[in-house]
């Protein structure tokens, strides 16, 4: 499984030092020429993605740290970029929706309706993600702007992203 | 006017600037134009820097000569300096911390600036010259310091903004450089003042020490202290580091969780990736704590962190509390 996934992180060809979850999710819209839209909804149990036409969305628990919000959706991007909710698809009707249950995962190897390698997969990629925005000191800041100061608009869920 | 006082004038004026309209952008990409006290800092910022370049060694020598019984430039020069480090102070506070300062130490900060003012007058009336160019100096330097970590935190904001060109990074290796040299000669300099009781002001060493100050200045104010100094808080995040990981281990131990499934190569905590392996820990926390029983304390104790509008170096230390009973 690292292999793909490191094959694939590599194409993805980002400058990390400009990083925000805004500039992020442009970047994966443009290579999958699909707007994503992240959607945060309150006391959401699992985080998901939803493929509709020309869209894609996805919809994590915004009554979380923020720390969390970024990790759930940097996943679910993840679940995205390596193709794993297009194998979901309904032929007939163009839609897929992937549940994000790693967190079950937890628990079992073998739990029915978790793959769990693709939460492997999922997970693994979020974390060379994480590490190149740490090693462009993008992470820690990114997380104490948004847990902490009073002053400061949240860019990475404001414009087009619904709070 | 010396050559390099022109130098020094017109390079610490184009800084200015350039911090003026760092900071403007900044205003404005986060909706504060209006902000007065943002004004108020442009105005104690400029004019400190302008204060202490502007009115150089000569110039202000001119003027003592004029008003043999009252420093006039030199106390301005030193007010400026103390109001500028008490409203950086204040400022940042206000800003960068949970903190709201009350509404009066603003116009303490004033009235502070004339008490001083008052003082300096008082204490160092009809005062020899080079003594006041120590004084003044050494209150010019606690301001330039204030000066620069105030700065420097407004411009880790602008670098996330995407507003700082090429020109600060070229810049904060040139300054790299010649802050260390820049320092060592101020206090040559100074030492020397001290030990001699002679005006030395135009001599070669002189001109190097205010060239290089005015340097000394922008390294300060560039200087990324976060890279530099993260050895010093190594040791402290070290162990916020070991105690996290020890608290998740126990949860799983308690919950019955196998973390082995998400478990991915994980770098040496070496201070670069320190930041990176706590960040992990801690979302693998808030992961499988709610694994643990439902009357568990510790479940308990963790879902009260788990909340939007928390504040990360809070939690981590909450966490890392939680972990201390796990060693």
């Amino acid at each position: 499984m690292t292999k793909s996934v490191d094959a694939i992180f590599e194409t993805l060809n980002f400058n990390w030092a400009d990083f925000t979850l805004e500039t992020f999710v442009a970047h994966v819209e443009t290579l999958r020429n699909r707007s994503i839209e992240l959607v945060g909804v309150p006391h959401l149990d699992v985080p998901m993605c939803l493929k509709v036409g020309d869209s894609d969305f996805i919809y994590y628990p915004n009554t979380l740290t923020a720390s969390k919000q970024i990790h759930d959706i940097l996943h679910e991007l993840s679940h995205i970029l390596l193709g794993h909710i297009d194998k979901e698809q309904d032929s007939e009707r163009g839609i897929a929706l992937h549940l994000d249950l790693r967190l079950r995962a937890y628990r079992s190897k073998t739990l029915d309706g978790v793959d769990l390698e693709q939460e492997r997969d999922a997970e693994y990629l979020a974390y060379l993600i994480q590490l190149e925005i740490s090693e462009n000191n993008r992470l820690i800041s990114l997380i104490t702007l948004d847990e902490s100061s009073k002053h400061y608009h949240i860019p990475i869920f404001s414009g087009k992203y619904r709070k | 006017m010396s050559i390099i006082s022109l130098i020094v004038v017109g390079v610490s004026s184009f800084f200015s600037l350039r911090i003026a309209f760092d900071i403007n952008t900044y205003a404005k990409n986060n909706s504060m134009l209006h902000d007065k006290f943002l004004i108020v800092l442009h105005i104690q910022l400029i004019g400190t820097i302008i204060c202490a370049y502007l009115f150089n060694y000569e110039i202000e020598q001119a003027f003592h000569a004029y008003f043999t019984i009252f420093p006039l430039i030199t106390v301005f020069k030193i007010g400026m300096a103390t109001l500028v480090t008490l409203g950086i102070y204040v400022w940042m506070i206000d800003r960068f911390t949970v903190l709201s300062p009350p509404s009066w130490l603003i116009p303490l900060n004033v009235i502070a600036f004339f008490v001083h003012s008052i003082i300096v007058i008082s204490l160092y009336w009809n005062i020899d010259f080079y003594q006041l160019q120590l004084i003044s100096m050494a209150s010019i330097t606690v301001s330039s310091l204030a000066t620069g970590i105030g700065v420097y935190s407004i411009l880790v904001n602008l670098e996330q903004n995407d507003t700082v060109g090429s020109i600060t990074h070229k810049l904060y290796g040139i300054s790299q450089i010649t802050l260390f040299i820049g320092m060592v000669l101020i206090l040559i300099d100074a030492i020397w003042k001290l030990a001699t009781g002679i005006e030395i002001i135009n001599t070669p060493m002189y001109a190097i020490a205010e060239a290089l100050r005015m340097i000394s200045l922008i390294a300060v104010v560039f200087m990324n202290y976060g890279e530099y100094l993260a050895w010093i808080s190594y040791p402290s995040k070290l162990i916020i580091y070991q105690r996290i990981k020890r608290l998740n281990t126990s949860i799983q131990q308690q919950a019955d969780v196998r973390r082995v499934i998400f478990d991915v190569p994980l770098p040496r905590p070496t201070p670069k990736k320190i930041d990176m392996l706590i960040h992990r820990e801690y979302i693998t926390a808030l992961d499988i704590y709610q694994f643990l029983p439902v009357d568990s304390p510790l479940r308990a104790a963790i879902h009260r962190i788990n909340t939007p509008r928390t504040d990360y170096q809070s939690n981590l230390n909450a966490l890392g509390k939680l972990g201390k009973q796990y060693t």
